[in-house]
């Protein structure tokens, strides 16, 4: 909680809200680089279900992470509110790997403040622990604070290390 | 304290570059203790790790290098000698340092215990410091004349011109002629403040040796000029000349030799010649559609600019390529740290000789390649030299000998790494191979596929694992990491003699001329340079449900992948399938593909670390719709597939 407190301090820092499989998070708005419409994947034969997308963002190769998995939910086609959020997940040693994540909708852009965050449950979760870092409450809803890195390095098989890999 | 994460990676940079050379210089030191040369640039990467760490931050490291630097000074004013235990204590420091730098607090007792022996260095108890005590009377005589220049860039190095002055001055007895000449000192508005153009004559009477003289110099002798002469013989410029008479043209010749050695460098982000590369490969591809449209057309006046691209491309293409390249030496201090480390815990004593240092290569690879490379040299120590005794028995010196030797073969570089150790027994690694089950009893191998199974996972020469190839990778790693590069492992052995491992890798990685083909809706890259022959599928072949079959092609038994099955491709087989025959090891691996579309030169985007254990691929090319095509490691793929492939009964379609 003191860890999440200090990142954030008195002042509101923006979340992107959006959801996946029926559950809404958010990530700070300074590490989206750009929201993006549906478009062609080439399938990474022989990788992990989660990871076996590449797309090709102006000349750059970008993997692409489908979460659903993770949820334990199939991969679905695309629909007219899938989009595809560009994000820059941190390593150690402050380098940054792109990544594509595949999200149901994007709600909205929200304000955070740090005192509004409480830690997320341990239990009783659609998804897999270490991927959150907290949770606020948005109205009626909850609204859950994603953490990057730990999605990144727990379940999707990046090392923390930079260079490792 | 800085705080900017711009200056801090440069910061980063140097102070690895740093310790790297302080490293290298440490070792240097131990072949040959008495290189004053050397002495210095250890002093000068100790003081300038301090002052630049201490800007950064590292006020603590900075205190540390502080007494590790003053060690040094003692050894450069004579005070102290290098010896073994000066340069064990001194490449702890080093590793200190190291840990200081990631941001590790070292072991107190450990950082205590190095200090003292430092501090032992500086003010040893009793014993006079060995070089002061050894003065070289047999010059002396009635006098000498010095005329010297000194390095240009004496001050940035942090000398000190008067100092040096006073030191030889005091050599001689009485009063000495000293005397300046201008010659070189260019025009006042050009005049460099902290350059030195000066040229000095200096004549000591009394007592003085020439080695007194050069003595003064001794860490500048390599970059000034400087002339030594009794004074009884023929002067070649008068004793106490009046400014602007001492004349030599050749003195000004080597006065500017340094300055024409010292090249300019640029520190540049790699990621900025990643983007020139990505920006060169994409005018490449370009280019070959603009040449394409000009042949079309038939317009001259267009073949014309097309022709100048392709050649302005090509010269393009090359020097962003030379850009990339960067010797060997850069990753070889570490060799000689491990074999100083390796000839201590084994007490194999043996010498490590590095040939073809200068040898460039792609730098992403030869990052890559230092830990393969390593884990070489620890195995080639370890495994393969004998103890003094056994090497006595079996008549061989008793200090071994392990070589790296780096050369460029056309496209490719070389790097061997040989020992004159006790070589592989076939014949063991065969039994090894049985009892692991990586082959059957009744197998034929050949010696090489015999040797190269110690390259296999699960495979282990030694019976016992030792403490140092216990830790770090095993030689399947050194394989597949090789691989991952595009390259080859070859192992050649004599027994009793010694063996050779000989690492066979592409210069770059950035660009490849590769075969796109398709297998249903998706399209792969195969590089050209893996690929032998294309030819037809037997007709009416189905591979059903196996991912390879064994078929005869040219007289030879090679494994056929196909790749609808190996990546899961859910489509229909194409009506006349092709079959790509690739090198792969010492055999050939064929692929079955749908169709090719086309050879093309790409640029290999790497795949993200989030791919990492997805073996197959060595990059992904964007096609010029804006389509990514993976391309194919046919090593791996060979590798992954090849094995599984021959042990099945081997089945002969009609």
């Amino acid at each position: 909680m003191s860890a999440v407190m200090s990142q954030f301090g008195a002042t509101p820092q923006d979340h992107m809200v959006f959801s996946v499989v029926g559950s809404l998070f958010a990530l700070r708005l300074n590490s989206v680089r750009e929201v993006l419409r549906p478009m062609p994947v080439t399938r990474v034969p022989m990788a992990n279900p989660c990871t076996a997308g590449l797309i090709n963002v102006r000349g750059t190769v970008v993997p692409l992470v489908d979460p659903r998995p993770l949820w334990g939910a199939e991969i679905t086609p695309d629909t007219d509110d899938t989009r595809i959020l560009i994000v820059d997940v941190p390593r150690r040693g402050g380098e940054v790997i792109v990544a594509g994540i595949r999200v149901d909708l994007v709600r909205t852009v929200l304000p955070v403040l740090g005192v509004e965050v409480r830690p997320a449950p341990h239990m009783g979760l659609d998804w897999p622990t270490g991927i959150v870092s907290g949770v606020v409450g948005w109205g009626d809803e909850f609204v859950y604070l994603l953490d990057l890195a730990g999605l990144f390095t727990g379940h999707l098989g990046l090392s923390s290390e930079a260079g490792g890999g | 304290m800085i705080n900017d994460p711009e200056a801090e990676a440069i910061f980063r940079q140097e102070a690895d570059a740093l310790t790297e050379s302080l490293q290298s210089g440490l070792l240097t030191l131990k072949a040959a203790p008495e290189d004053a040369a050397v002495v210095a640039q250890v002093f000068r990467d100790l003081h300038t790790l301090k002052g630049t760490g201490a800007m950064f931050g590292f006020g603590r490291m900075a205190e540390f290098i502080h007494d590790f630097e003053t060690a040094f000074e003692a050894v450069r004013d004579g005070r102290a000698s290098v010896d073994d235990d000066l340069i064990r204590v001194s490449l702890r420091a080093h590793d200190i340092i190291i840990d200081m730098l990631a941001g590790d607090d070292p072991d107190p007792a450990v950082e205590a215990e190095v200090l003292a022996a430092l501090h032992r260095v500086q003010d040893p108890t009793g014993a006079p410091a060995p070089m002061a005590a050894t003065p070289a009377p047999e010059d002396a005589g009635e006098g000498l004349r010095v005329s010297f220049t000194l390095p240009e860039d004496l001050l940035d190095i942090g000398g000190n011109p008067a100092a040096l002055i006073a030191e030889l001055t005091a050599l001689g007895e009485g009063d000495p002629a000293l005397s300046v000449c201008f010659e070189d000192l260019p025009p006042l508005a050009e005049v460099d403040p902290a350059r030195l153009y000066l040229r000095w004559q200096v004549t000591l009477t009394g007592d003085v040796s020439a080695q007194d003289v050069e003595d003064v110099f001794l860490f500048h002798s390599d970059r000034m000029d400087l002339r030594i002469e009794p004074l009884g013989t023929p002067k070649a410029a008068p004793a106490t000349p009046t400014p602007n008479v001492v004349q030599k043209p050749a003195a000004r010749g080597t006065q500017k030799t340094p300055q024409t050695r010292v090249e300019d460098h640029i520190r540049v982000p790699a990621t900025r010649l990643d983007g020139i590369m990505d920006q060169v490969g994409e005018m490449v591809i370009a280019e070959a559609r603009l040449s394409a449209l000009a042949a079309a057309t038939g317009d001259e006046a267009l073949a014309d600019v097309a022709e100048t691209i392709t050649r302005l491309t090509a010269g393009l293409r090359d020097q962003a390529m030379a850009l990339r390249m960067t010797p060997l030496s850069t990753i070889t201090g570490r060799f000689h740290r491990l074999a100083h480390d390796l000839a201590e815990s084994t007490g194999k004593p043996f010498d490590l000789r590095i040939v073809g240092e200068e040898t460039e290569l792609d730098k992403s690879l030869i990052e890559k390649l230092a830990e393969p490379l390593m884990h070489i040299l620890r195995n080639a120590v370890d495994h393969g030299l004998e103890t003094p005794e056994g090497r006595a028995a079996a008549g061989k010196p008793a200090r071994g000998l392990v070589v790296i030797e780096a050369r460029h073969s056309g496209a490719d570089i070389l790097i061997g790494i040989s020992d004159d150790g006790r070589g592989l027994n076939p014949d063991m690694i065969r039994e090894r191979a049985i009892e692991n089950g990586l082959i059957s009893p009744t197998d034929q191998l050949s010696r090489d596929h015999l040797l190269s199974l110690i390259l296999e996972p699960g495979f282990s020469t030694a019976t016992q694992v030792t403490e140092l190839s216990g830790r770090g990778i095993g030689t399947d790693v050194v394989n597949t990491m090789v691989r991952s590069m595009r390259g080859q492992v070859i192992i050649d052995t004599e027994e009793g003699q010694g063996t050779r491992f000989i690492l066979r890798l592409p210069l770059t990685l950035a660009i490849v001329d590769g075969l796109l083909v398709q297998v249903g809706p998706e399209r792969y890259v195969i590089p050209l340079a893996a690929v032998s022959a294309i030819l037809d599928m037997p007709v009416g072949l189905d591979f059903g449900d196996s991912v390879a079959k064994v078929l005869p092609v040219r007289g030879e038994l090679v494994s056929v992948l196909s790749l609808r099955r190996t990546f899961g491709i859910d489509a229909p087989p194409a009506e006349h399938p092709k079959m790509i025959l690739v090198q792969s090891g010492e055999g050939h691996v064929g692929i079955s593909v749908d169709r090719i579309i086309r050879v093309e030169q790409t640029v290999v985007k790497q795949l993200s670390p989030l791919h990492r254990e997805v073996h197959a691929f060595g990059g992904a090319s964007v096609q010029p719709d804006g389509q990514i095509a993976l391309i194919l490691d046919v090593a791996a793929l060979g590798h992954m597939h090849g094995r599984r492939a021959i042990r099945p009964s081997v089945e002969v379609p009609a």
